[in-house]
């Protein structure tokens, strides 16, 4: 499904070069839902963007699911992008202009598939993700909750193989992030789909399968979370990184 | 691209007032360009109209160059060409009328005709009474020897146009008094006509219709006509006509056909449909440059938006063409609105000066094609920077924590491709002049032809100079707020430097702004500058003479005849005619005739005040002697470098010979000097319809050239001085009482002068008014800008009101922001405008030679300034107030930024 080898990265920021990352290799073969965790800084945005196809690496080699992301143009990835990988960010999220429905059919109106059954679809996945009673309200009547799971559901509409959220729960209260993590684990089991998460919270790795570990750019670790609380997690992460 | 159609549509509808405010920019922009061209469609409409009123159906025209008149026996002989069905014979000539019952009087012009004939070829519409009764007509073979013939029995019925009878107090069954030398006479008015289209703008003339009998004798020209007008039987050629006929004509006589009578006018109405395209071009280029200002600041405030569909799929094209969708969506709307305002806009111009337009209202097609594809146009236009810059958006540009400034490179480069655009402009200007002084010496030589600069200048020239200064408008926004920020800052109460910095956060936003408003006060600047130039340096410094009179043909003793009446020193007949000539115009646009005019030289030259630029008096009086000779006006030396020693062709086709106009005659230039004024002055009076063959500037030659080339030795002016003391409105008096000369009009060159100069005035406030309306237009792009603007810091705004910042404190920051965007719109504007009036003048002289420094009216760009500002701060004030209305909360929960 993902696999990145030796990726390395870094961006011009102002007057000085910062190395993003530094030679970190990622496979995941099954799907599930999978975390990646670090201090602020460590890279894991950064990877994320990778895998999502929105950037390119200085070096190293990411394919997925088969698709060698280096042999694709510009054009390409961004047709990559709009089918075969989901994204959901912390927030801004969706158009403002749009209603729930028109952003969630959003991939398929640029990809200029029949109205029809892209009707049909965001109905099926507004109403899995229990929104559907929203769907012609613009963004900024729905809630943070609501409007975090209009965009899985934008993310879902193609089925992809893989769907990344770039701390998703970041701007949600407490019970509705315990609500999408909840969300995303359900996903990812229901539609065999692969989701990885980008979070600094214990309490969301807990929802996920295994949890992989970054530091000053490098993956240095990965754990399974199976037998584990939110404290545990934050014990096991601790121990990792020192 | 449903895609795109979504997104533009939804960007569209989510922001309506400031999508209103575009729409409404390019709503006036087209009405302004509907409006003016159904106007001018209208006048034009009118004028052929007036020429057809003239020329009525007639075919051919049969008259002297110099509307000399000739024997009338000449009308039963073309009577009997088997081509013809019908002629109408004219005599014109004045005559002064006077209504015993009002005690008023007037010199009119009257028209002796041939009633049925008249009435076939030209209807005259009536408004009250009837016209001539044609049995009167007595038949037009009277012996042409006769000086005073037996008076025609009864008093004579004369028609009367509306003007004529509302300046004597007549009415239909009135009885006038003809005052002239010998026996008595009486005309009694039968009709009274409605005045001929576009009379308002020929207010010397008044006008009065009667047989050719009657006014013959009248004017004791019995057996003389003035012209023939011949309608030919159905199928036939007009041309093979003249040409088979041409030659048997008595010596002198023009027989032409009509077509080629009105052919440089109809040319001269194409060429300004080309004008007028450019300008409209120009105008919604402006429009687009406005409409750009708008949506670049909307794509500014999205970059989080576009980046997202960036992410999730959507490619550089379809962000670029939603924002080209979006253009087009603001052009049409804005079309679909102010083609409509145009319309009407027209018909209230029509409404309102029904003299001046009397063909009506006029939906002119390109009128309304232009406000279509021109509003579109102006949307694209607009569109097209935004559209590139969604474009370039990456996927991860607005995922990035701060706002990136925009980078001093990047303001350099606009300040680099500004300036290179403007010297393009610049480059073209200075082809014609110093640049082609500099690289092939001294002399006239130009490094690119006048037909060439015009045709690089219009399509070229303008359009990157507007967007090299529109470019400009960033580094030079930046620049005022360096120098004003601090002091403004502080008369207005702001701390710190709060207001330089807010300046510096957006200064592509802020310069565009100042660009936009720059557009109209170079309107106005260019308009003043180019306009008192020419009024100032040269209408004002033509040297007329004291007086002079004109008529279509005076008498041959008219200048012996003025010279007895008290008060005039001197006076010399001139004779005028218009010819061909290759120096001035633009070829594939328009070309100009010249006006030949013929002196005796003695008298001319004691009277002309002529200053010389080459040559002498001395010299060119013995060479004038010798004949083919002429002086040129200044503008031939300026636009085709024309001097002493230079020949020129004039072409002109001589009665009689069966040639038309291609013979070529060339002359000796033997004298430059500047022109006295008297082709003006024959326009201003336009007896003839000399509107229809204009002609520019003057070449001058003896009468004895005119007569053995041109066949014309008639008098159409007499220039006279008086004598020092003589009271000039007297003196004049007596002149046009004198009987028996043909005059028609005159004036005193103070009283043209004043005239043509307030006509001349009066123009320039129509331009300006025309330059205001765009800086409104411009302010209405403003306003959207403005607003944006705020919107886009509403969360900084809100930051702080809560850390402590009044509510004036915020709308004094944005009037302070709206203040230094207008003093930089100020200088722009006024740059602008002073680089566009110097292209401007190199066009007037290289096209018809007029050649004036640029002298820019100070004073009235100072107002021009101020209203920039203030219309400006007019702008800025709703969302300045909106703002300081708003609670921190409110602005707090904003999340754009």
């Amino acid at each position: 499904m993902i696999h990145a080898l030796n990726v390395h990265k870094s961006y011009q920021l102002g007057e000085r070069s910062v190395q993003a990352l530094r030679g970190v290799s990622l496979d995941i073969d099954a799907p599930g839902f999978y975390a990646i965790m670090g201090a602020s800084g460590s890279g894991k945005s950064t990877l994320l963007h990778l895998l999502a196809a929105m950037d390119t690496p200085d070096q190293g080699t990411i394919t997925i699911d088969g698709q060698d992301l280096a042999s694709l143009s510009e054009h390409q990835l961004t047709l990559f992008r709009r089918t075969r990988v989901g994204v959901v960010f912390q927030q801004f999220n969706l158009i403002p202009t749009l209603s729930a429905r028109e952003n969630a059919e959003l991939p398929g109106l640029l990809a200029g598939r029949n109205p029809a059954e892209l009707r049909a679809r965001s109905t099926e996945l507004l109403s899995a993700l229990g929104v559907l009673q929203r769907a012609d309200h613009r963004p900024d009547a729905l809630s943070g909750g609501e409007q975090q799971r209009v965009a899985i559901a934008r993310a879902l509409l193609f089925r992809p193989a893989l769907v990344l959220a770039d701390e998703p729960t970041g701007a949600l209260d407490s019970a509705s992030a315990e609500a999408l993590w909840t969300l995303l684990a359900e996903v990812a089991s229901a539609q065999r789909t692969t989701v990885v998460m980008v979070t600094h919270e214990p309490a969301a790795a807990v929802h996920c399968q295994r949890v992989y570990v970054m530091r000053d750019g490098t993956l240095i670790a990965n754990f399974e979370t199976e037998a584990l609380d939110a404290r545990g997690v934050a014990a096991r992460y601790q121990q990792l990184v020192g | 691209m449903p895609a795109a159609w979504r997104l533009a549509t939804s960007s569209l509808s989510a922001k309506r007032g400031r999508t209103a405010l575009l729409v409404l920019c390019v709503a006036m922009c087209a009405a302004l360009v509907v409006g003016i061209r159904c106007a001018i469609a209208s006048l034009n409409a009118g004028l052929d109209q007036r020429i057809n009123d003239t020329l009525g159906a007639a075919e051919l025209r049969v008259e002297h160059p110099g509307k000399a008149g000739f024997d009338a026996a000449l009308v039963e002989r073309v009577r009997l060409w088997p081509e013809v069905k019908l002629v109408a014979p004219r005599l014109v000539d004045g005559l002064a009328l006077v209504n015993a019952r009002t005690l008023k009087s007037v010199r009119v012009i009257a028209y002796g005709v041939d009633p049925a004939a008249e009435a076939a070829l030209r209807p005259l519409p009536i408004a009250q009474g009837t016209w001539l009764d044609a049995t009167t007509l007595a038949p037009a073979t009277l012996p042409p020897t006769t000086l005073t013939p037996a008076k025609p029995t009864g008093v004579a019925p004369v028609v009367l146009d509306q003007r004529t009878s509302e300046e004597l107090g007549a009415a239909v069954g009135d009885v006038l008094e003809v005052q002239r030398f010998g026996a008595p006479a009486s005309v009694r008015v039968v009709g009274i006509a409605k005045p001929p289209p576009l009379s308002a703008l020929f207010k010397n003339q008044f006008l009065a219709y009667m047989t050719i009998t009657d006014l013959g004798w009248l004017v004791e020209r019995a057996g003389q006509v003035q012209e023939l007008d011949i309608l030919l039987t159905p199928g036939q050629e007009p041309e093979l006509v003249a040409s088979r006929y041409r030659t048997t004509l008595p010596e002198g006589l023009l027989l032409q056909a009509t077509a080629k009578i009105t052919s440089g006018f109809k040319q001269q109405q194409a060429s300004s449909q080309v004008g007028l395209l450019l300008a409209s071009v120009v105008a919604f280029l402006a429009a687009g440059l406005i409409i750009s200002t708008g949506m670049t600041t909307a794509v500014g405030e999205k970059t989080r938006e576009l980046a997202i569909l960036r992410c999730i799929g959507a490619t550089r094209w379809q962000l670029a063409s939603a924002q080209l969708l979006t253009g087009a969506l603001v052009g049409l709307i804005g079309s679909t609105l102010g083609v409509p305002i145009g319309l009407l806009g027209s018909l209230a111009l029509v409404k309102l000066f029904p003299d001046q337009l009397p063909a009506g209202f006029i939906a002119s097609p390109a009128g309304i094609a232009s406000g279509l594809l021109g509003s579109v146009f102006a949307g694209m236009v607009g569109a097209g920077f935004a559209a590139w810059t969604a474009a370039r958006v990456t996927p991860l540009a607005g995922l990035a924590t701060r706002a990136r400034p925009t980078s001093r490179r990047t303001i350099v480069k606009l300040a680099v491709i500004g300036l290179v655009l403007i010297s393009v402009q610049a480059l073209i200007v200075l082809s014609q002049g110093p640049l082609s002084q500099g690289l092939l010496g001294e002399g006239t030589a130009k490094l690119v032809s006048a037909d060439r600069f015009f045709w690089l200048y219009a399509p070229l020239g303008v359009p990157t100079m507007l967007i090299g200064y529109f470019l400009l408008s960033v580094p030079v926004t930046m620049a005022c707020a360096a120098l004003l920020a601090r002091p403004l800052g502080a008369a207005l109460g702001l701390p710190g430097l709060l207001l330089r910095r807010s300046m510096a956060r957006t200064p592509v936003r802020h310069g565009l702004t100042a660009g936009s408003m720059m557009l109209g006060l170079s309107m106005l600047v260019s308009i003043w500058t180019n306009g008192s130039s020419v009024l100032d340096r040269w209408f004002n410094t033509l040297q007329f003479p004291d007086a002079f009179v004109t008529g279509l043909s005076l008498r041959p003793d008219t200048a012996e005849r003025i010279r007895a009446v008290p008060g005039v020193a001197s006076a010399s007949a001139i004779t005028l005619y218009n010819v061909q000539t290759d120096a001035f115009g633009i070829a594939g646009l328009t070309s100009y005739r010249t006006t030949f005019i013929a002196f005796e030289p003695g008298p001319f030259f004691a009277m002309s005040r002529l200053q010389w630029i080459q040559g002498d008096e001395a010299t060119a009086a013995k060479e004038l002697a010798k004949g083919g000779a002429v002086l040129v006006a200044r503008e031939f030396f300026v636009t085709r470098g024309l001097g002493v020693g230079d020949s020129i062709t004039l072409r002109s086709a001589r009665p009689g010979t069966g040639a038309t106009e291609t013979p070529a005659h060339n002359f000796r230039i033997v004298g430059v000097v500047t022109s006295p004024g008297l082709d003006i002055a024959s326009k201003f009076f336009d007896i003839g319809e000399n509107y229809v063959d204009q002609a520019v500037n003057s070449v001058f030659g003896t009468r004895a050239d005119m007569l053995t080339l041109f066949g014309n030795d008639s008098v159409n002016l007499v220039q006279i001085a008086f004598t020092p003391g003589a009271n000039p409105d007297a003196t004049m008096q007596a002149v046009r009482r004198l009987p028996r000369t043909g005059i028609l009009a005159g004036g005193t060159a103070t009283a043209i002068k004043d005239e043509v100069r307030t006509f001349l005035t009066g123009a320039l406030r129509i331009f300006s008014l025309v330059a205001i309306a765009a800086m409104v237009i411009a302010s209405l792009g403003v306003a959207n800008v403005i607003v944006a603007g705020v919107q886009a810091r509403a969360f900084e705004f809100g930051v702080l009101r809560a850390v402590g910042a009044t509510r004036g404190t915020l709308a004094r920051l944005v009037l302070g922001e709206a203040f230094i965007v207008a003093i930089a719109s100020a200088i722009l504007g006024t740059a602008l405008g002073l680089q566009g009036a110097w292209g401007g003048q190199q066009v007037t002289t290289s096209s018809i030679g007029i050649d004036v420094p640029i002298d820019p009216p100070w004073p009235a760009i100072a107002w021009s300034v101020l209203a920039v500002v203030l219309i400006t701060l007019a702008a800025a004030l709703p969302p300045a107030l909106g703002l300081a209305k708003a609670r921190p909360r409110e602005l707090l929960a904003s999340r754009n930024g």
